[in-house]
């Protein structure tokens, strides 16, 4: 049953619900709020010109974060999100939750997260921050279970190393880890 | 907290039914074999990856942090141009 057979206002409701967590993940993917918001504006309105071709019950998180990755990669291949990870905005937003023991930073984290190629990074955010299965990971990032569990694997294993041993950028290497990104899309995404 | 409960996704998964995170299992158990396609290659590698991660019994130090930082997002209030976008969407199809 397509949104066609199924109510308008249950796709608009169950749109409207799943936005934060695309929010989130954008977020994770950009590491620039605004950017991350432009890129989740994209999102709502490729999914609703779409919406005829959601199947009413599957999972329309699912679905969305599959059009955002998608048009995150296709517009940072058209230099429209290129930018360099905006310290001073992350350390005001990402904060430790109060009153509890942070011995990392948020915002390094997010900043050690900007280090790993891309393909790694949306791994963890799906499986590890998102509560994907390494399935519907899989499906989201259009490879096999394997592949999303070997990346898993590999930034869970290329993050713990850089905290551990100090590696984490500094403000001043932000560029650098905008560099870094944009090397690695130049090497997955496909040349139009 | 409130997370969204997500449906079952046939299309996607078959018979998955999506977890529920938090618990950083998924994490841990990155090296876990299945039937779902890891090559011996891949899945060597990840092994060889978590050991040398100190174990694979233990989410790593930021793995709560991660789920921080995403839910801090999902709790921030939308900004004013993605609600209005929102309470857009029908009334410019009519």
């Amino acid at each position: 049953m397509s949104a066609s057979q199924t109510q308008q206002p249950d796709f608009k409701r169950e749109l409207t619900q799943v936005v934060p967590h695309l929010r989130a993940f954008a977020r994770g993917l950009c590491g620039r709020p605004d950017l991350a918001d432009d890129l989740v504006q994209d999102t709502l309105l490729r999914a609703w010109a779409a919406r005829e071709r959601f199947v009413a019950g599957t999972s329309i998180r699912a679905w969305t974060f599959t059009i955002l990755r998608n048009a995150w990669f296709t517009e940072m291949r058209r230099n429209r999100f290129r930018a360099d990870y905006d310290e001073a905005v992350a350390d005001r937003i990402l904060t430790s939750p109060a009153g509890q023991e942070a011995p990392l930073h948020l915002a390094d984290l997010s900043r050690a997260l900007m280090e790993l190629p891309a393909e790694r990074r949306e791994a963890l955010l799906l499986v590890g921050a998102g509560g994907f299965s390494y399935e519907e990971a899989a499906a989201i990032c259009g490879c096999a279970v394997g592949t999303i569990k070997s990346r898993v694997g590999r930034g869970r294993a290329q993050l713990t190393a850089m905290i551990e041993e100090g590696r984490i950028p500094t403000r001043g290497n932000a560029s650098e880890s905008s560099r870094a990104l944009m090397a690695e899309l130049d090497r997955i995404t496909p040349k139009d | 907290m409130n997370r969204e409960q997500k449906p079952r996704n046939a299309d996607l998964t078959g018979d998955v039914v999506a977890r529920s995170p938090g618990s950083g299992e998924d994490l841990a158990k990155a090296v876990v074999s299945d039937e779902t396609g890891a090559t011996p290659e891949i899945e060597d590698e990840i092994r060889e990856h978590d050991q040398k991660d100190g174990g694979s019994d233990e989410a790593p130090p930021w793995a709560a942090p991660l789920r921080d930082m995403y839910q801090q997002v999902v709790e921030e209030p939308l900004p004013d141009f993605l609600s209005d976008l929102l309470s857009r969407l029908d009334r410019d199809d009519e």
